[in-house]
């Protein structure tokens, strides 16, 4: 039952696995080798399995087959069976993308690399499945068997991942207002055409075919504007500390800067605090706490080293957020924690802030 | 690759023997057993499935009992000696873990495997390989979570496992990373399954059965499918972060470096709360099966319970956050998802007062199953009604974490979900064995684990608003008597509990022991399941019935006079076979078994134990379910003639065209 | 047994916990249906008539069940019964009349949710803060003109009587729950997140609470106490807590404190705690106020401040009595309790238990993680002789 090319790639596999275990035993941290021998062994098994799937293409297979084609249908005997093939110009575009890479960009290389690959293996499988039989159909069916396994996941996740850059691109390019109408008026246009075509007593396709093409065509389209328009800034009331998720539910108090003193603030050591920061003086200001930070070494020593905390510049009337976390009481003269308000740099106010013990 | 560039070999033209070609070349050959364990391991019968499904649940639900016992036992008196705290902890997180993903859905998953082709007139589900992968999936994932306790301790965290708790810095064994990658694996199992069964359903019923005359049953449960393709996606992202977050250091939970730990809470009652519907909606559609029958009337109100779980299905999604009432969201979402669980209430209490207008007018035969089920109505009220009182949020304040809710919830889930699985062993029993279980035995069983239900978790509700606290290793003198008293009464409960499910396991053994002794029809049942011998054929049915009403069996035997209006018997169940095995289907469509679902299936647990223990371990799991993948795709559509051992003749057994 | 007896053990169940609940008086200090402040009465006034209506609702459908299996079972008469299979009036009937009823309990529910997360302002808020497995508290503001700036304390949440007090509750480390059934309902303290909440109490007492989310290996063993006092033992409390400790007379408890100092002070504050610290260059020794530094020692960063241990009655996690019981039963308890009590209260037994081996006597992970931090308190492997030193300095701390 095993054919000798599959002994051949069965015994390729089962070394590959041999020296991964081997090398997983010998060595701790590295893993790139092993990483090589599980591919070589995955590799070497799966064209095993192909090559024993057609009995390393055997011709008594092959004459089996095309005794049972005859059966099944009349064929003209000895008729040439090659299929116009497309691949010798997607290898050709691929080598090319591999040369303007090469002084371009590697990116572009890498692509054309992965061009030439897979034109390597559907040219080989195209070739070899047109001279199987003289059944051109029960050829292409060969094809499929051996190639639909590998071509639907690759083809899959390319325009997956196609589908979700375009999405981000254009998310990314429109503001909030505007994606809402989008998403409204996209919806509604979907929901209509999918109602229309519905109704419909009888779909043609060349309708469906239309109506697809147009809204792949748009979707490209719009991604195409979207990576030409680049990400917009996004208006945010707070500014500052990204960290801060649930910042209403994390809000400690509320700081107005006016220009004058600041009041003390008592905080509780340990956990994170959340200042709502408004400012009320005229000049755009910022709200800087001025705290500690425990920092552990490698060696597993802790200290605890100074550590500024701010809101971020903010317009007149705008409001913004801080957050902090103060690790220790400020029982001792050398815990003070304090907090102030900057004007360019310059401190205008400042005020304390008390951890109790 | 061994390609030989040349000619297409002329063909003789000369008559030569036609030379049947073998499709199974070598490695690629489909299994054939009928009998033997090669027959169960490489099945993708659903009637095989469903029974493996049904018994390794059962295992897990002995396992999951035994961890409630020991709870209950150190519950017993103030300040039990007999667990840790680190061990009861560990206890109650793998109790509910294997009660709710390891019992009640793979046992729904066992009923509906086995009775939803049956019920519309299918010979198999839509993806029969699938269907296999799913329960291979289930049980490896289901043994994949019970491997911790070898390897570095049970999870500890809670069957919630609550942010930051699961984190690696307050949980740091690896039962944690087992919890999350197994659910992760069975969840997988769920989805596959909920799709296949969902397809099945919409396009392989019997000619006839429009979508309102489908048992109801079916009806439950496709709406659990619906259920669970959306709900499994949830926990499944929020497992896999929290898996990326314990294994490669991300920070999606940790509060530390600024996570808000809610996220965590609403991605998990997001999914929590409709895989309540998941765990009961099959009870209740069998009990919608089994009152009916004993009863000897139609369900009443059909559209308006079909409709009610429907609309369970759609207002389930709505109330996830009353189980954070307590957790910090702002008075508005209060006040909205408490409005929302109270309305919910409705299509739940529609459905009982239907049964119960089933039962209205009837002639009720006590059956064990129609115990069951009226136990169901009973003990489920109970549990709906308490459900009310936490409705309301600002009561919820004071109960929620309690042993008030522990009583409310274990009266839905034992009373209502595992009370309806009981009900339908009874019922189903002499149709898929071709046995009847005992109904002496089976009364026992019946009013023992009543009684042990309601000694059991009664008390809890007084426990509970005495202030006994959920999740507490001890109970402690300083709670009060009521606290102590009644914990003692519920660990006696419990152990009654077992003795009941101990009758059922003993029925169990007896029933097989015995003879084939189950007539065709032994219930003078309604629907479309009956039609067909007991145990069913391999192919279900001979040939496939149109459908023509709701209970299409009943119609069926019986019609009306026409003279005096009066319904009487107009044909025996064996006289309905008979009919059927004459009219034959000449040839019979069947997927023959195969080797792959089990080997994919297989390499998921190695990724699992890869990502906790070694990288390159996963890289080996990743490749065995790549071959196992390539196998399944390669692997021939139909086993050869030649391929039986003696080659069969006959009908050929043929994949549908998918899956 | 025939259904009517299966039915009635259900309703006698339901009935016996009815009348239990009703009976259940101050022999369960959690007990949730005996309000001793404002809002657990708001609760309580809401959910006893919403229990009292599924009550009736469950004996009319148990009722109904009862008259059906009765009166319609199978006499052994062959004829079929009518095949009835719906009236849709009726369905529609009680479709909306379970709807009707819940909109009406929905009403005053949704007003209550409101009611109840209102805060008021007395001049003072009590931040609450869970980490495993105890609770602190600080309080910012001031009352009746005393300040209240500064005031920690743990175990023990003391508010003066008749006062909402607004809470603010959070967390160090993972999520726990502030439950005192008394006095309202329970509010989670969740990291990264303060959540307001309110206590009030009648009465002056002692109310028992309990954390009631789970928080790890000594879940059970957080509980907690609000104590409410009158307002002019408030004061007094207040103004005692204020003060820094004063340095002992006793050598005994003198010595007490240098081990205290050198052993328990790396996590425990003790506010006025001095050392003498020799400068290395210059020789000369002045005296410095020790400083805890539980942020390198714990996960949670935080240690019980002990300044007052004495003003308390319970102590790890309110867990173990710190007190003799014949002292705490004494009438003039409730006076002495302000201001600390003597020294000859102390329950040795359990404070020297405890000092010996802390996670023998609570479970906790008290072994280095590792981030070489502990979660609880380790076995400090004291000898004998300093755990008597550190007792007789600690009951000097009032």
């Amino acid at each position: 039952m095993f054919t000798t090319g599959f002994k051949l790639y069965g015994v390729l596999a089962l070394v590959g696995l041999l020296a991964a275990f081997v090398q997983t035993l010998s060595v701790t941290d590295e893993f790139v080798g092993i990483w090589v021998y599980l591919g070589l062994t995955a590799a070497a098994g799966l064209v095993g399995g192909m090559v024993v799937y057609y009995r390393d293409a055997g011709t008594g297979t092959l004459v089996a087959r095309q005794l049972r084609s005859v059966e099944a249908e009349s064929v003209t005997a000895n008729a040439p069976a090659v299929t116009p093939s497309t691949w010798p110009l997607i290898g050709a575009l691929g080598v090319g993308l591999t040369a303007i890479g090469l002084v371009e960009n590697p990116f572009i290389t890498t692509i054309g690399l992965a061009v030439v690959a897979g034109t390597i293996v559907e040219w080989m499988v195209q070739g070899w499945s047109d001279r199987a039989t003289s059944d051109r159909r029960y050829n292409a069916g060969l094809r499929g068997r051996i190639l639909h396994p590998l071509e639907f996941p690759v083809l899959g996740a390319l325009v997956a991942g196609f589908v979700i850059y375009a999405f981000s691109r254009i998310m990314l390019a429109i503001n909030v207002t505007i994606a809402l109408v989008l998403f409204c008026v996209v919806g509604a246009v979907i929901l209509v055409v999918a109602a229309v075509l519905a109704r419909l007593k009888e779909l043609s396709r060349p309708l469906l075919i239309g109506v697809s093409v147009i809204g792949v065509g748009l979707f490209v389209a719009a991604a195409a504007t979207g990576i030409a328009l680049g990400p917009v800034e996004h208006e945010t009331d707070f500014v500052g500390n990204q960290r801060a998720v649930a910042m209403k539910a994390n809000t400690f108090g509320t700081v107005t800067m006016t220009g004058s003193e600041l009041p003390t603030l008592t905080v509780p050591k340990g956990t994170e605090i959340g200042i709502l920061v408004v400012n009320e003086s005229p000049e755009p200001s910022k709200l800087v706490v001025k705290g500690r930070r425990v920092v552990t070494d490698a060696s597993g020593n802790s200290q605890l080293v100074v550590e500024e905390f701010t809101s971020g510049e903010l317009a007149r009337d705008k409001k913004g957020y801080v957050v902090f976390r103060m690790p220790r009481a400020s029982d001792d003269k050398d815990f003070k924690y304090t907090y102030e308000q900057q004007v360019e740099g310059r401190t205008v106010a400042a005020g304390l802030i008390v951890v109790p013990s | 690759m061994a390609i030989v560039e040349k000619p297409p070999t002329p063909l003789e033209l000369a008559p030569a023997p036609v030379v049947v070609p073998r499709q199974a070349f070598g490695l690629y050959k489909r299994p054939v057993s009928t009998t033997g364990w090669k027959s169960w391991l490489f099945t993708v019968d659903h009637k095989k499935l469903g029974i493996m499904y049904g018994v390794a649940a059962f295992v897990f639900f002995i396992i999951g009992g035994i961890e409630a016992l020991l709870i209950r036992l150190q519950l017993a008196r103030p300040n039990g000696t007999i667990l840790s705290a680190q061990t009861y902890n560990e206890l109650f997180t793998t109790h509910a873990t294997t009660m709710v993903f390891l019992f009640v859905m793979p046992m729904g998953a066992a009923f509906w495997n086995y009775f939803i082709p049956l019920q519309i007139g299918a010979r198999d589900v839509a993806f029969p390989r699938i269907n296999a992968l799913g329960f291979w999936l289930f049980l490896f994932g289901g043994l994949f979570f019970y491997l911790s306790l070898f390897l570095g301790g049970l999870p500890d965290c809670g069957w919630f496992c609550y942010a930051p708790n699961s984190g690696a810095v307050f949980s740091p064994t690896n039962g944690v990373d087992f919890w999350a990658i197994a659910l992760q694996i069975t969840g997988i199992a769920s989805l596959t399954g909920s799709i296949n069964i969902i397809v099945t359903v919409l396009n392989m019923r019997a000619p006839g059965m429009t979508l309102m005359k489908m048992p109801i049953f079916t009806w439950m449960v496709l709406v659990v499918q619906f259920l669970l393709v959306f709900a499994i996606p949830v926990i499944s992202v929020a497992l896999f972060l929290l898996t990326f977050q314990r294994v490669f250091g991300a920070t999606f939970f940790d509060a530390a470096a600024g996570a808000d730990p809610l996220l965590w809470q609403h991605l998990f009652w997001i999914f929590g709360h409709p895989e309540v519907y998941i765990l009961i909606l099959p009870s209740f559609g069998i009990v919608s099966e089994i009152l009916p029958v004993f009863s000897r009337k139609p369900l009443f109100g059909y559209p308006f319970v079909v409709f009610s779980g429907a609309a369970i299905g759609f207002m389930g999604w709505g109330v996830w956050a009353h189980h954070m009432f307590a957790s910090g969201l702002g008075p508005v979402s209060v006040a909205v998802f408490s409005a929302t669980t109270m309305f919910i209430a409705v299509p739940t209490g529609v459905k009982i007062i239907n049964w119960i207008a089933t039962m209205w007018g009837g002639k009720i035969r006590f059956t064990t199953a129609m115990l069951f089920s009226i136990g169901l109505i009973v003990e489920f009220t109970i549990g709906g009604l308490s459900g009310v009182t936490h409705a309301i949020a600002p009561s919820d304040w004071q109960q929620t974490d309690t042993y008030h809710i522990v009583a409310h919830f274990h009266y839905v889930l034992f009373g209502g979900a595992v009370f309806g699985i009981f009900a339908g062993f009874y019922y189903w029993w002499p149709k898929m064995f071709g046995r009847l279980l005992d109904e002496k035995l089976g009364k026992w069983n019946f009013w023992l684990m009543v009684l042990g239900v309601n000694l059991t978790f009664a008390p809890m509700h007084i426990s509970g608003l005495a202030g006994q606290s959920r999740r507490n290793y001890i109970i402690d003198d300083v709670q009060g008597p009521w606290v102590t008293s009644m914990n003692l009464i519920a660990t006696i409960g419990a152990f009654v509990l077992a003795v009941g499910v101990l009758i059922f396991i003993i029925n169990v053994v007896k029933t097989a022991r015995g003879p084939r002794n189950a007539p065709l029809d032994p219930w003078d049942a309604r629907t479309y399941e009956w039609m067909t011998t007991s145990p069913p054929k391999e192919h279900n049915f001979d040939s496939i019935p149109p459908v023509h009403s709701i209970d299409e069996f009943f119609h069926r035997k019986y019609a009306e006079d026409h003279d005096t209006g009066e319904i009487r018997k107009v044909a025996t169940a064996e006289e309905i076979m008979a009919e059927q095995e004459a009219n034959a289907d000449k040839h019979i469509h069947l997927p023959s078994p195969s080797y792959w679902p089990i080997v994919l299936a297989s390499g998921v647990p190695v990724i699992g134990l890869g990502l906790i223990f070694s990288v390159p371990l996963a890289i080996v799991g990743g490749v065995i379910v790549l071959l196992g993948a390539y196998g399944w795709a390669l692997e021939p559509s139909v086993a050869d003639d030649t391929d039986f051992d003696p080659p069969a003749g006959g009908p050929s057994k043929e994949l549908s065209t998918v899956g | 047994m025939s259904n009517r007896g299966r039915r009635a053990v259900a309703g006698a169940a339901i009935a016996a916990g009815l009348v239990l609940l009703a009976g259940c008086g101050d022999s369960s200090p959690l007990d949730t249906w005996n309000p001793k402040g404002v809002d657990a009465q708001k609760i309580h006034d809401l959910q006893w008539w919403v229990f009292a209506i599924a009550g009736i609702v469950g004996i009319v459908v148990f009722a109904v069940v009862a008259v059906a299996v009765v009166k319609f079972r199978d006499r052994g008469d062959d004829r079929l019964p009518k095949q009835v299979h719906g009236a849709p009036k009726l369905e529609v009937a009680w479709t909306i009349a379970p709807a009707v009823l819940l909109a009406g309990i929905a009403v005053p529910t949704l007003a209550a949710v409101f009611d109840l997360t209102k805060q008021d302002d007395p001049g003072f808020e009590i931040t609450v803060i869970g980490q495993q497995w105890w609770w602190e508290y600080q309080y910012r503001g001031s009352y009746n003109g005393q300040s209240l700036d500064g005031i920690v304390t743990s175990g023990e949440m003391v508010i003066p009587a008749g006062v909402r007090v607004p809470l603010r509750t959070t967390s160090r480390d993972v999520i726990h729950s502030w439950w005192v059934p008394a006095l309202n309902g329970k509010r989670d303290a969740v990291p990264n997140r303060f959540h307001d909440w309110n206590i009030q109490a009648f009465e002056p007492g002692d109310h028992l609470g309990w954390c009631t989310e789970f928080c790890g290996l000594s879940h059970a063993n957080m509980r907690a106490h609000a104590v409410a006092l009158t307002p002019e033992n408030f004061v007094a409390w207040a103004k005692n807590q204020q003060k820094p400790a004063a340095k002992p007379t006793d050598p005994t408890a003198l010595q007490g404190m240098g081990v205290f100092a050198a052993q328990c002070a790396r996590c425990h504050t003790v506010k006025g705690l001095t050392q003498t610290v020799k400068d290395p260059t210059t020789g000369v020794e002045t005296e410095q106020p020790v400083i805890a530094a539980p942020d390198q020692q714990l996960v949670s960063g935080a240690a019980p401040s002990l300044t007052h241990l004495m003003s308390r009655t319970s102590f790890a996690g309110a867990i173990y009595d710190l007190k003799k019981p014949g002292c705490t039963n004494d009438p003039a308890y409730d006076q002495a309790y302000p201001t600390g009590t003597a020294g000859n209260c102390l329950n040795r037994a359990d404070m020297e238990s405890w000092l010996r081996n802390a996670p023998e006597m609570k479970p906790m992970y008290a072994q280095l993680n590792d981030d070489k931090k502990y979660r609880g308190m380790p076995a400090l492997g004291l000898s004998e002789q300093q755990i008597d030193l550190l007792v007789a300095y600690l009951v000097t701390l009032k």
